[in-house]
């Protein structure tokens, strides 16, 4: 029986099969990191799973907060958009938190710079390109 | 990684509900093969009581909690309408619902379940089954499982059930160890190994399944935070194969070949043991299922 079962231990160590991944941030629109020339009129989230989302902020680099809807959790679905007003030239962070179908907590950020928007030419100041630190704070 | 007091909340609740399912599903499993032993009886009853009442009241804190978690908004944030609006529609509150109705009925077939009436204790047997069942169900909700399809959640049914039916009977077996009588601890102990056949084969399948449809690569089980834990897991679930090979082969028999106290005395510390190693396993199992992942997006 012993026999057995280390060979059943041993045989679960060795096989490989898919992966599962936690569910996170896979594209967006502006990407994460760019820097861009015109106002983007919306904000575009891809996960690599179907989510809810449970919170979204955008603000610029004064803090100042640019409203978003969220959508109803009714049911969770991969790539979300949302209409955005008019940029003024400034560096964005977009911070997200999401509910997994697997009931997990997770969440991040990512930003992009706009440069040159519309009227608004003055410069920006330079952003850091080291966001999107996703957190996968609690499984539930 | 510095948990908040909420997710430390989530975990230790979480361990306690998988205590609560093993000792309502293995107490109902040992129930059937105790039946000539009314006293063991009423104290595995009271058991599966007790299992069940923490069970609801560890289901409602890590509900709270995990409210409190999403919500941000410290202890109050526990009571954030708008988040319960948001998760009570989802798998999480599903998931609440069914655990308190599973635990709250097996907690009312606790008390009937060795009436004099036949057609009542009947009755809360039937009860107990369909709520062992449901709350077994309920682990196919959430989890990583519930990302990987329906094969990934039979297993996990699978896995609950056959783990919780051994780990919740080592109670009831250590009690059974205060029986004057060795031969009848033998039996019991016996008909209790072969289905512990069924069982670990069943354990150890159902599990390896498991690894093979989270795992990518066998390197993950070292490389990986994760993959360490499972790996913790796995040497746990070894020795305690080894444990309950130790009590088929050598303890059992010698109920009857060495003197009574002695021998009884023995294995009902090896039985204690093993029911540590098993706490440690659910503990390493919750953390498992909840500060870690299979595969880090990062």
């Amino acid at each position: 029986m012993k026999l057995f079962n280390s060979a059943l231990v041993a045989t679960g160590l060795f096989l490989s099969g898919s992966a599962l991944a936690h569910v996170g941030l896979s594209d967006s629109m502006p990407a994460n990191g760019s820097m861009v020339s015109q106002a983007p009129t919306t904000l575009q989230l891809t996960f690599t799973a179907p989510v809810r989302l449970v919170k979204l902020t955008m603000q610029d680099e004064k803090q100042q907060s640019i409203p978003l809807t969220l959508p109803s959790s009714a049911t969770s679905q991969e790539a979300f958009s949302f209409s955005l007003p008019a940029l003024n030239a400034a560096n964005y962070t977009v911070n997200w938190m999401i509910m997994s179908d697997d009931g997990h907590k997770m969440k991040g950020n990512m930003s992009f710079m706009l440069h040159n928007a519309g009227m608004n030419t003055h410069s920006a100041t330079p952003m850091s390109m080291d966001h999107d630190t996703k957190e996968h704070t609690e499984h539930q | 990684m510095i948990l908040t007091v909420f997710e430390i909340s989530v975990l230790m609740s979480k361990w306690v509900i998988y205590l609560s399912v093993a000792a309502v599903i293995g107490g109902t499993l040992m129930q059937h093969l105790i039946k000539a032993q009314p006293n063991l009886r009423i104290s595995v009853a009271k058991y599966i009581g007790l299992g069940a009442a923490f069970g609801l009241l560890a289901v409602g804190i890590n509900y709270f909690a995990q409210v409190g978690s999403f919500a941000e908004t410290g202890l109050m944030g526990m009571f954030d309408a708008q988040m319960h609006a948001f998760l009570w529609p989802t798998q999480v509150g599903d998931t609440v619902f069914w655990r308190l109705i599973g635990f709250g009925s097996m907690l009312l077939a606790s008390c009937r379940m060795l009436s004099k009436n036949n057609n009542i204790r009947h009755f809360s047997v039937a009860i107990s089954i369909i709520s062992t069942l449901l709350i077994a169900i309920t682990f196919t909700f959430i989890g990583h499982s519930a990302e990987l399809g329906l094969i990934a959640q039979g297993l996990i049914l699978i896995h609950v059930l056959v783990v919780a039916s051994w780990i919740g009977a080592f109670y009831p077996l250590w009690k059974l160890c205060n029986i004057d009588d060795n031969i009848v601890i033998q039996n019991v102990m016996d008909t209790f190994g072969r289905i512990g056949i069924g069982i670990v084969i069943l354990v150890l399948l159902s599990g390896m399944g498991m690894v093979w449809m989270l795992f990518d690569s066998p390197t993950e089980l070292l490389s990986s935070d994760y993959g360490i834990a499972v790996t913790i897991k796995l040497s746990l679930v070894a020795i305690i194969l080894l444990i309950a090979a130790w009590h088929k082969f050598i303890l059992v028999p010698n109920l009857t070949i060495f003197t009574a106290p002695l021998a009884k005395r023995k294995l009902q510390k090896s039985i204690g043991l093993e029911a540590l190693v098993a706490l440690i396993i659910l503990a390493t199992t919750a953390i498992l299922s909840s500060v870690l992942g299979p595969i880090s997006l990062g």
